[in-house]
């Protein structure tokens, strides 16, 4: 009774094993019967609906969108009818109703099945009940089911052959039009009225072959490295790309049906991958810091058909801008106490990394010369978004400096850049220096410090001059021991600044750089005095008149002490002109010897309580030191100016005796833009005849050239690119207005251009160049 | 009644004044359209005329830099232009100029040379310029005046080409080097007597050394104090029996030709 089981609790089981089993097998067949029309109808219904969208989307196009929607409608049909059929087939109606079937189909069972039902519904131990049962038994038994549940499969295999034998016909009849519908229907978002001109071309041998479709609209997401912190960016593609190195480059457009591939290569590199996704390709890339681009060249049956240049300028990430806000100027201390702020402040683009202070500290000079450097971090730093302020306070009688130390500080910045970097950046360094005692009276110390005065310093000549001609002035008023002390002071310091002229002349002679306070063998002791040989020093330092002895050799100081006595007219006339053998280094010194002279003749006067002799010898002093700042300097400071080089009475006029000049090979070419510019003459000038694809193919090359290269200029590319794009849509005289852009650009500026070496017209300086082998 | 010459006069005063007004901002506009000597960036350095950098005379450029001393030698520019008028047919700037390391002057000379005694710390501005110069072709000769081996000027300067140009950048350029080729012939770098003179470790150092940038040497960096030993009046090169510059003359013409 598996029936029974199966029935509602409402429905009583029949009373009789073959009802039940007439049932039972009534229901298997009309199951076999449901599973094979659902099976049948389902493709007849796919194929039929398909056909005829197809056929209706031939006769009449459908939009794009409409055809994306109903692209569906087959399957969803022939889904609806397997799902409707699995439905009937797990819930099958109940027993009384295959036993209606049954009664309906087969007639020889005169309602016996039907009425068995209602006997177990009624009393089934009534006298009647039992009568029909026994009679039922028996022809029930003898009953044949087959039949009762056919297939009826006709109408749905007659569908199904007939819509593949149409499909299958059009595709023979038509190949291009069956796979453009094919593709139509695959990919509906391409252009219907592109296809649709490509079928009629196919179709219709009067239609022209339509243009392959061609790199469309581009569109690009960037997405920059992780420390900059910025968003994902998106935009264009028909403008250059500007991205961090670092950025994920994305790049993506249409890939149309006709096409094959779409392969992408770097400038200058190898070759990038291209995925396709959909209806679009999909570039990506991790730009590199020479990453200059891409190409992009769209393939079909094995031939590039469309060419596409997508330059990449690449965004510096700039270092940070580091100043040193304090101290404000270098400084020089006259005691290393105190305590000095340093502020600095640093500032970048995308935020500031690690911010330190570093010092380097020199001290001593020659042999006992030290040098340490170091770091220091600043005590307080506030950072920003974008920036830092830091500051440290240096501590002087804690850093044991010492007279004549040096200290440089700077501050030193940081980025994030985690790809290139991190770029670090320097402030301008500031010195902090602390003055020997030596050179109190030469530099400027901070104020607010100790300064300490010059103990003892010299006094200029015109100085002396004054102090002599006051006391010549005063000299009615004063005593004779008031007289003789002040002279007395004034002829000291006129002996000192002698003495410093002494050893100016002394330095010269031994052309060292010796200590000045090193004993030279040439300091005045006593006057006058000491200089026996000069008893007859003269009185009056211009009369020009001959005296002493000058004398021509012995010992060092009596070279210079002669060459002096020659310089102040003494000796004979003989001696006194005969100086074409003198040392040189005196000659050069004869000013120096007379000043020297004149000086010592001052301070003898004045030693003698004559300032009235005196103030002669210091006029002409100061006359000759006069001269001497007017004279040419020939051991001259940082600060001179030099004559200009007379380079033409120069030429050729150089020392090769014992030279041996290089034998030189001609080197490798430079980089030259010569001959893309001559390729873009020559694709300019075919604008006007070449086809709008050629000439869009051409400008794309050219791109793809300009980038490439050592000098490889983006903004040139992008031009280029740009007049491609122009050039594929037909607008021709926009396309060929950037290609002069582009060349302009590249071209360099006739001044920049090398200049061929002059040649000599001088028959010396052409000699010479013979000689070198380079006539 | 206004007699006719005087009439004529009038009128031909007032025309001359309606020429002279609309003749005026003409001129006005045109002068103030004249390139200026001053309007030109770095050009007030220039002991030279300003266009002379722009010729194709080679002009010798000294660098100017914030920190330490950078004219310390201010006699061997005219000492070397006049080696170079000496011994080549390079058309040449009978005087040398001074540009500024942090302005974009730097880029109009091939050659810059940079010299002192003091401790060097760069610019931010300076570093980027003379990274791109050098990126860019030129050539820039550093030589520590200190001569001294643990001087502040060799210790910071060679640590700021290292921080500049990157820390194995400076390397020890070979004597075979084209360098010692390029016009005379050296088998070495040519020693100074100032180089035994240094208080550092008393040796003379048997290279110079160089960061090669795009297999050129774009940066010479000597230890030889060659701006002592070529710090004198050119007129006293006479007095020599060999002219020590010639290798001044190598370093230019291995910039200007490679």
């Amino acid at each position: 009774m598996r029936t029974a089981l199966r029935q509602p609790p409402h429905s009583p089981p029949p009373v009789l094993p073959p009802v039940d089993r007439i049932v039972a097998r009534v229901r298997k067949l009309w199951r076999w019967s449901v599973a094979a029309r659902t099976l049948a109808a389902a493709p007849a219904l796919l194929a039929a609906t398909a056909v005829l969208l197809v056929a209706a989307d031939l006769l009449m196009p459908m939009r794009a969108v409409l055809r994306e929607a109903l692209r569906w409608l087959p399957f969803a049909l022939a889904g609806g009818v397997i799902g409707y059929g699995a439905w009937r087939i797990a819930r099958p109606p109940s027993p009384r109703r295959f036993a209606l079937l049954a009664e309906e189909r087969i007639p020889q069972l005169e309602n016996r099945l039907i009425t068995a039902f209602d006997v177990a519904l009624g009393d089934p131990d009534s006298l009647v009940a039992r009568a029909f049962v026994a009679d039922a038994e028996r022809r029930l038994a003898e009953v044949d089911v087959r039949g009762v549940a056919p297939f009826k499969l006709g109408v749905p295999l007659v569908v199904l052959l007939t819509s593949w034998c149409l499909a299958l016909a059009f595709a023979i009849a038509f190949p291009t039009a069956a796979r453009e519908a094919w593709w139509r229907w695959v990919t509906p978002r391409d252009s219907y009225e592109q296809r649709w001109r490509e079928v009629r071309a196919s179709t219709l041998p009067a239609v022209p072959t339509p243009p392959m479709p061609v790199f469309d609209e581009m569109r690009w997401q960037i997405t920059p490295p992780a420390y900059t912190g910025l968003r994902e960016s998106e935009g264009r593609g028909d403008e250059p790309l500007q991205a961090l190195a670092g950025s994920r480059v994305r790049l993506r457009s249409a890939f149309f049906g006709r096409w094959s591939a779409v392969r992408a290569t770097r400038i200058g590199g190898g070759a990038l991958p291209v995925r396709r996704q959909g209806g679009e390709w999909i570039a990506e890339w991790t730009q590199s810091p020479g990453e200059r681009g891409i190409s992009l060249e769209a393939i079909a049956r094995g031939e590039v058909v469309s060419r596409r240049v997508v330059p990449v300028i690449v965004v510096p990430d700039r270092a940070p801008d580091v100043r040193l806000t304090a101290p404000e100027a270098d400084l020089i201390l006259a005691a290393p106490r105190g305590r000095i702020p340093v502020r600095a402040t640093a500032a970048d683009d995308y935020g500031v990394g690690p911010f330190v202070l570093s010092w380097s500290r020199t001290r001593g000079s020659g042999e006992t010369f030290e040098y340490q450097e170091g770091v220091w971090q600043f005590a307080s730093l506030r950072r920003t978004d974008r920036g830092a302020a830091a500051e440290l306070v240096l501590d002087l009688d804690a850093m044991q400096l010492q007279p004549g130390d040096v200290i440089h500080v700077r501050a030193v910045a940081s980025d994030r850049n985690t790809v290139t970097g991190p770029g670090q950046s320097v402030s301008r360094t500031r010195m902090i220096r602390i003055a020997r005692p030596d050179e109190m009276d030469q530099v400027n110390t901070e104020v607010g410090f100790p300064m300490e005065l010059p103990k003892d310093p010299l006094l200029s000549q015109r100085m002396l001059l004054i102090k002599t001609q006051r006391l010549q002035a005063e000299r009615g008023r004063l005593s004779a021991a008031e007289l003789r002390a002040r002279a007395a002071e004034i002829a000291s310091d006129q002996g000192r600044l002698r003495e410093r002229v002494g050893e100016q002349i002394f330095t010269r002679q031994t052309a060292g750089l010796q200590d000045l306070n090193v004993e030279g063998g040439f300091t005045e002791h006593g006057g006058a005095g000491a200089h026996d040989e000069h008893d007859a020093a003269p009185a009056q330092p211009a009369n020009g008149q001959a005296g002493g002895q000058a004398s021509g050799g012995g010992s060092f100081n009596d070279q210079v002490v002669a060459a002096a006595s020659a310089a102040t007219g003494q000796g004979t006339m003989d001696e006194v002109q005969h100086n074409h053998d003198s040392d040189p280094i005196l000659e050069v010194n004869r000013t120096l010897l007379s000043l020297y002279n004149v000086m010592w003749a001052a301070e003898r006067e004045l030693n003698q309580s004559a300032p009235n002799g005196a103030i002669p010898h210091q006029l002409e002093a100061l006359r000759i030191i006069d001269q001497i700042r007017k004279a040419e300097r020939l051991f001259p400071s940082a600060n001179m100016r030099v004559d200009p080089v007379n380079v033409d009475s120069a030429r050729g006029q150089g020392k090769v005796d014992d030279a041996a000049p290089a034998q030189r090979a001609v080197g490798a070419a430079l980089p030259t833009t010569d001959a893309l510019l001559a390729e873009i003459d020559r694709v300019s000038a075919s604008a006007g005849t070449a086809t709008a694809r050629a000439f869009s193919m051409q400008l794309s090359g050219l791109a793809a050239r300009a980038l490439a290269g050592a000098n490889g200029d983006a903004q040139a590319a992008a031009l280029l690119s740009r007049a491609a794009g122009e050039a594929q849509a037909g607008r021709t005289a926009q396309a060929r207005s950037l290609l002069l852009r582009a060349r302009a650009r590249i071209a360099p500026p006739a001044a920049t251009r090398a200049h061929s070496l002059p040649s000599t017209t001088d028959p010396a300086a052409a000699a010479y160049y013979r000689r070198l082998g380079r006539g | 009644m206004m007699r006719p010459a005087l009439r004529r006069l009038l009128r031909a005063t007032a025309a001359l004044s309606l020429v002279a007004m609309v003749a005026a901002p003409s001129a006005v506009a045109a002068d103030a359209a004249l390139p200026r000597r001053d309007a030109v960036a770095g050009c007030s350095l220039f002991p030279v005329p300003c266009s002379l950098s722009f010729s194709s005379l080679f002009v010798f450029a000294t660098a100017r830099y914030e920190s330490g001393d950078w004219n310390a030698a201010p006699l061997v520019p005219t000492n070397v232009i006049h080696s170079l008028a000496q011994y080549t047919a390079i058309p040449v700037a009978p005087q040398g100029a001074v540009v500024d390391l942090a302005s974009p002057e730097l880029f109009r000379f091939p050659f810059v040379y940079l010299t002192g005694h003091l401790p060097v710390r760069f610019s931010q501005q300076e570093s980027a310029n003379l990274k791109a110069y050098v990126e860019r072709g030129g050539f820039i000769f550093i030589d520590d005046h200190n001569h001294d081996v643990d001087g502040a000027f060799h210790k910071t300067a060679t640590g700021e080409l290292r921080r500049i140009f990157g820390a194995e950048a400076l390397k020890e350029i070979p004597n075979g080097h084209e360098l010692y080729r390029a016009f005379f012939t050296f088998d070495e770098p040519p020693t100074t007597s100032h180089e035994l003179n240094g208080w550092g470790d008393n040796l003379v150092h048997e290279h110079l050394l160089g960061v090669e940038v795009n297999g050129r040497l774009g940066v010479l960096y000597s230890n030889k104090d060659y701006s002592s030993e070529w710090g004198y009046h050119y007129r006293n090169k006479r007095f020599l029996s060999v002219d020590n510059t010639r290798f001044a003359v190598n370093v230019i013409v291995y910039a200007l030709t490679r």
